[in-house]
């Protein structure tokens, strides 16, 4: 089985891998999953929300929180990280903008 | 640093689901115990005799809480919340596993889970403590050569 690249994008280390940092591992899908949901990983040089969403992913998580609630997300408080956050914006503007590397934000 | 006897415990590794906690924590406890069954029979010579029956493994990391991505709370409250089972790794020393550097892992399970804990000004603290979870109990392995292939089999 090909391993995936990850990121560290927690405030602690994974597997050995300080923050910030990459690496390669062959995680259990539970287990990439659980981090993933923490905001411990994300997969590394992935098309995902932050690279879709130009300018999001230089706010801070209050300003994603209150841009979000803008956009009638609900309780983006109690989403686990910026990563989740941004989605979920994307999914409040654009419900069938999640699949497309569109850019509609300013 | 090779392990040095009678040394005090300063950079014990302490790693949950993956995620090194060890600098939010000031006090770990692995313990491995038995149950004592009395086979005492007639026409001894007055002492009890015991055998041992089933071990209960149990670790237990004294944690500060942290509630930043990918930290102590976003790690253990959802293990908690779901009754997942996750692998927890303690060694002595921050450095490769080895005999005098053994790591002692268990797949565990938590039951207690205390999300908010302090009086006013002081810093917020709990004491997670992990009952094993799978068949395997408490396993220690001397490389990490043997961690990794038991993480694998899982």
């Amino acid at each position: 089985m090909p391993q995936a690249r990850w990121k560290v994008t927690g405030t602690r280390p994974v597997r050995g891998h300080r923050p910030g940092k990459e690496f390669e591992a062959d995680l259990p899908d539970a287990q990439a999953q659980r981090l993933q949901a923490s905001g411990a990983i994300v997969p590394a040089g992935e098309t995902s929300a932050p690279e879709k969403t130009d300018g999001l992913s230089g706010l801070n998580r209050e300003e994603l929180n209150a841009l979000a609630a803008d956009h009638g997300v609900e309780n983006p408080d109690g989403l686990a990280n910026k990563v989740a956050v941004i989605e979920a914006i994307e999914a409040a503007k654009s419900p069938a903008a999640a699949g497309s590397n569109d850019n509609q934000e300013e | 640093m090779p392990a040095l006897p009678k040394a005090p415990l300063l950079d014990a590794s302490i790693v949950i689901d993956g995620v090194d906690v060890s600098n939010s924590s000031n006090k770990v406890t692995v313990k491995d115990s038995r149950a004592k069954h009395d086979v005492t029979g007639f026409q001894g010579e007055g002492y009890t005799e015991n055998t041992p029956g089933l071990k209960t493994a149990e670790i237990s990391i004294d944690v500060f809480q942290d509630y930043t991505g990918g930290s102590i709370h976003q790690t253990c409250k959802p293990v908690y919340d779901n009754g997942e089972a996750v692998l927890i790794v303690i060694k002595p020393d921050d450095e490769p596993a080895s005999a005098e550097n053994p790591a002692l892992a268990m797949v565990a399970k938590l039951y207690e889970y205390t999300p908010v804990d302090a009086k006013v000004g002081d810093p917020q603290s709990m004491t997670l403590a992990w009952e094993n979870g799978s068949r395997h109990g408490l396993k220690e392995f001397k490389s990490d050569a043997e961690l990794e292939a038991f993480e694998a089999e899982l």
